[in-house]
C-alpha cells in the first residue's frame, strides 16, 4: 500500500514538473530541452545550418558587362576579413569594442568603429525561410514576393535597386550557392555567393 | 601788292637755286671709245669728260661686259687665299689662280671686288665662293651681289640662317645637311651637333664623339664670330682632345652623324645662306647702290663722297648682260682724274645698268683681261708700288659651271625611342616614366589614339567600362622615331553603384 502511495505522489510531481516547462510550437521540437525547428527538408536544414553559422568563407563575384570583380569574406566567429580588391579589411568584435584593421601602404592600421555595421547588412540571406523558394530542377528558385528581402539589403546604399532570377543551391544540406541580378539604374550586376569552408576558417588579424 | 611782290620774289630765289643745282651738277661725256671682244667679253676703253660747276675732268674708264644669260660666259668669285687663312693678292694674280682652280672655267678678265681689311684680307661683305660662304661678313650690313647658274644675278642683303654641316661623298654628292647648333660649345643634347675650331684652345670634354676634321679650307673672322671650314675627317675618338692645328672638331652624337661621317668623308661647316641668296653659287660684297630700276638712289649729289678717285663698280643691264666698269684716278697729269661717287653713279646709268654697286675703289681699282695665258691690267692701278693686293675679285669665265651637288636620299637612321615604362594609374590620372628626346606620347585606348606632350593623362572623365591602355614615346623629326607601344594595361572605371555595393557588403557579418 505504502508503494503505491509513493508511486502516485511520484507520478504527480512528474505531472507538476511537466506542467511547468513551456511547450514547443508546432513545427518544432524539444531537443535536449530545447525547442528547435522541425528540419524535414535538406534546405530547412541548409537554412537554419547558416542562420547559426560564424565560420565560413564567403566568395562572392560580381559580374558586369564589361568586367568580372571577385571578392571574398571569411568569417571567424569574432573575426571577418574582408578580401575586397584593393582594399582589404579585417574587422574584429572582443569585450574592448570593435576594430577595424585597413590597410595604409603597406600595414594595416587598428581604429575602434562602431559594433554594428553603418547599415543594417548583417546577412540578408539570414533572413530566408524554406517556403520563400520553389523547387526546381538543379536547386531552387526564390519567389519573386520575396526578392524585397535582397533588395531592402542593396537599398541602404543603391537607389531602387531590382532584383530578379534568385536561385540557390545546396550541397550536403549546406548552402552552396547563390546567385541573383541586381539591376541598379543602368547598372546591372550579375551576383554569384559561394558559401564554403564551414568551420574550417582561420582569420588571423594583422600586425599593426 | 606787296604780298604779290612777296610770292614772285620768293619764286625767283627758289628758280636761282634750282639753276645753280643744274650747273653744279655734273656732267658726263664720253669723247672717245675703242672697243674689243676678247674670248665673248667685250671690252671697251672710254675716254670721257665729267665736269662740275664749270671744271672739267678728262677721266679714262675701263668697261668689260658680257652676257651670261645669252652667252657660254658667268660671273664668278674668286680669291688667292691659303688654304686656312685669309690673304691678298694682286688682281692679275688671283685671275691666274682662279683659272687654274677651276679646270671648268676659264679666266677672261675681272675687276677688284669687296672692300677688306687691308692687314688681314678679310673681306667686309659675304663671300660665296662655287657654293662655299667662305664669308658671311662683318656684319656691316651692306648689300651683295650674287650669281646663280642661270644668269640671274642677285642684289641685296642676304640673310643667314646659322650655320650648317655638309657631308659629301666621294662623288661630291651630299649625303646629309645638318645645322650646326653651336660653334666652340658643348652640344645641349643627343642631337645637337656642334664644331670646335682652333681658337677653341681648352679641351673638348670626353665621352662625346668627337669628328676630327683636317682642314682644306678654313676661315675665320677677326672677331672669331664667323667660320667656314672644309675638310676631311680623318680620326673619331671619344678621348678628350684639343682642336689639332690645322683642323676642325665636329661633336655629336647624333645619330646620322655616327652613321654617316667615316673616315675620308669631306665635311663643310658654313652658314647657311637666305632672303633671295639661296642657290647663288658666287656672291661677293659691294657698298653703295649706286642704280636701281634704272634710276639714281642712294647717291645724292652733294651728299655723297665727294672725293675725286679711282672707282670700280658692277651692273646689270636690262638685257640681263653684267659689265664691270673701272675709272683711273689720281693720275691727272696722265688724264685720270677719277670720278665722285655721284659721277660714278650716273657714267653706271649712262652705260646702260638698271643696277649698280660700287665696289672698292682708291687703289684698289683694277681691272684685268686675258692675253693669252697671261692677264694684263687694263687700267693703271693708281698705288705707287703697283697694283694693290686684293681680297677677291669678280670675274668673266667661260666653260660650264660643275653640276650642282645631288641630294642624297638619307637613309633612315633615327633611333627608336625607349617604350614608356612604370605605367600606373593612380587618382584617375595615368602616369609613366618620362622618356628623354620625346616628342611627346600616343596613347591607344581601347584603340582610340590620343596624344598629350607630358608623361601623364588625365582618365577621370572616362565612363564606367574596362579599358585596354598602351602607350609609345613619338619621336619628331629625322633623328628619333616612335618607340612602339608598351604592353597593355588594363583599366577598370566602375559605376558610382559600385562602390556602394562594396559598402553595403562590407557590413556583412557585422552583428546589429
Amino acid at each position: 500500500m505504502k508503494l503505491k502511495i509513493l508511486a502516485a505522489l511520484m507520478l504527480g510531481a512528474l505531472f507538476l514538473l511537466s506542467a511547468c516547462s513551456n511547450p514547443c510550437e508546432g513545427n518544432e521540437e524539444r531537443v535536449n530541452g530545447v525547442c528547435v525547428p522541425v528540419l524535414n527538408t535538406p534546405l530547412e536544414k541548409a537554412l537554419f545550418h547558416i542562420q547559426n553559422a560564424d565560420n565560413y568563407a564567403l566568395d562572392i563575384t560580381l559580374q558586369l558587362d564589361f568586367t568580372q570583380v571577385d571578392l571574398s569574406i571569411q568569417f571567424d566567429e569574432t573575426r571577418i576579413f574582408y578580401d575586397f580588391v584593393d582594399e582589404p579589411i579585417y574587422f574584429e568584435s572582443s569585450a574592448e569594442g570593435c576594430f577595424e584593421y585597413t590597410q595604409i601602404a603597406d600595414s594595416f592600421v587598428k581604429t575602434e568603429v562602431a559594433c554594428s555595421a553603418s547599415t543594417s547588412a548583417y546577412g540578408f540571406y539570414l533572413n530566408f525561410e524554406a517556403s520563400m523558394f520553389e523547387s526546381e530542377e538543379d536547386g531552387f528558385r526564390m519567389l519573386e514576393e520575396y526578392h524585397t528581402i535582397i533588395e531592402d539589403f542593396f537599398s541602404q546604399t543603391l537607389t531602387n535597386p531590382n532584383v530578379s532570377s534568385v536561385e540557390l543551391t545546396l550541397m550536403n544540406e549546406r548552402l552552396n550557392q547563390l546567385k541573383f541580378t541586381l539591376q541598379s539604374e543602368q547598372d546591372r550586376y550579375e551576383f554569384t555567393l559561394t558559401f564554403s569552408n564551414f568551420d574550417s576558417v582561420t582569420v588571423n588579424l594583422p600586425q599593426e | 601788292m606787296k604780298k604779290l611782290l612777296s610770292f614772285f620774289t620768293t619764286l625767283l630765289i627758289l628758280s636761282l637755286v634750282q639753276w645753280t643745282q643744274l650747273q653744279a651738277q655734273p656732267r658726263f661725256t664720253i669723247i672717245s671709245q675703242t672697243q674689243e671682244v676678247v674670248e665673248g667679253v667685250t671690252h671697251r676703253e672710254i675716254i670721257a669728260e665729267t665736269s662740275e660747276s664749270g671744271t672739267v675732268y678728262p677721266q679714262v674708264i675701263q668697261y668689260l661686259s658680257a652676257n651670261p644669260l645669252q652667252d657660254q660666259l658667268h660671273v664668278i668669285t674668286g680669291d688667292d687665299y691659303p688654304a686656312l687663312s685669309y690673304g691678298m693678292r694682286p688682281l692679275h694674280t688671283m685671275a691666274q689662280a682662279v683659272d687654274n682652280r677651276y679646270p671648268n672655267y676659264r679666266v677672261i678678265g675681272g675687276i677688284n671686288g669687296d672692300f677688306y681689311n687691308l692687314n688681314s684680307g678679310i673681306p667686309v661683305e659675304a663671300y660665296v665662293r662655287n657654293g662655299d660662304v667662305v664669308s658671311s661678313g662683318l656684319g656691316n650690313n651692306r648689300p651683295v651681289v650674287g650669281f646663280k647658274d642661270n644668269g640671274d644675278v642677285v642684289f641685296g642683303r642676304p640673310c643667314f640662317e646659322g650655320f650648317e654641316i655638309t657631308l659629301f661623298n666621294e662623288q661630291g654628292d651630299i649625303v646629309l645637311q645638318l645645322p650646326v647648333n653651336r660653334i666652340n660649345r658643348l652640344p645641349n643634347d643627343l642631337t645637337d651637333v656642334t664644331v670646335y675650331f682652333e681658337n677653341f684652345t681648352l679641351p673638348i670634354a670626353s665621352q662625346l664623339h668627337k669628328y676630327v676634321i683636317q682642314g682644306l679650307d678654313i676661315k675665320r673672322d677677326a672677331f672669331d664670330t664667323r667660320y667656314f671650314g672644309r675638310g676631311v675627317m680623318v680620326e673619331m675618338t671619344d678621348a678628350s682632345i684639343e682642336v689639332p692645328q690645322g683642323h676642325f672638331v665636329v661633336v655629336s652624337n647624333n645619330p646620322y652623324v655616327e652613321g654617316l661621317l667615316e673616315a675620308g668623308t669631306t665635311v663643310r661647316v658654313q652658314e647657311k645662306l637666305g632672303c633671295d641668296f639661296e642657290g647663288v653659287r658666287f656672291a661677293i660684297g659691294a657698298y653703295e647702290h649706286l642704280v636701281a630700276g634704272g634710276n639714281l638712289v642712294d647717291i645724292v649729289f652733294g651728299t655723297a663722297p665727294s672725293a675725286r678717285v679711282p672707282r670700280s663698280a658692277v651692273g646689270q643691264k636690262a638685257d640681263g648682260s653684267v659689265f664691270f666698269l673701272a675709272v683711273d684716278g689720281r693720275q691727272a697729269s696722265d688724264g685720270r682724274t677719277g670720278v665722285t661717287l655721284f659721277e660714278l653713279s650716273e657714267i653706271m646709268q649712262t652705260m646702260g645698268a638698271v643696277e649698280a654697286y660700287n665696289l672698292d675703289g682708291g687703289g684698289s681699282t683694277a681691272m684685268v683681261l686675258r692675253n693669252d695665258d697671261t692677264f694684263v691690267y687694263l687700267n693703271q692701278p693708281s698705288d705707287p708700288g703697283g697694283p694693290r693686293s686684293l681680297s677677291n675679285a669678280l670675274f668673266f669665265v667661260s666653260g660650264q659651271h660643275q653640276s650642282l651637288p645631288k641630294t642624297l636620299t638619307v637613309p633612315d637612321l633615327s633611333r627608336p625611342l625607349d617604350v614608356p615604362t612604370n605605367i600606373r594609374v593612380q587618382q584617375g590620372q595615368l602616369i609613366w616614366d618620362h622618356v628623354q628626346s620625346n616628342a611627346g606620347y600616343r596613347l591607344n585606348i581601347n584603340t582610340q589614339i590620343f596624344n598629350t606632350r607630358s608623361n601623364q593623362f588625365d582618365l577621370s572623365n572616362l565612363n564606367a567600362g574596362r579599358y585596354l591602355i598602351k602607350v609609345e614615346t613619338s619621336g619628331e623629326g629625322p633623328y628619333f622615331r616612335d618607340s612602339g607601344f608598351s604592353n597593355e594595361l588594363e583599366y577598370i572605371v566602375f559605376p558610382e553603384s559600385y562602390k556602394a555595393i562594396l559598402e553595403v557588403l562590407r557590413g556583412l557579418g557585422r552583428r546589429r
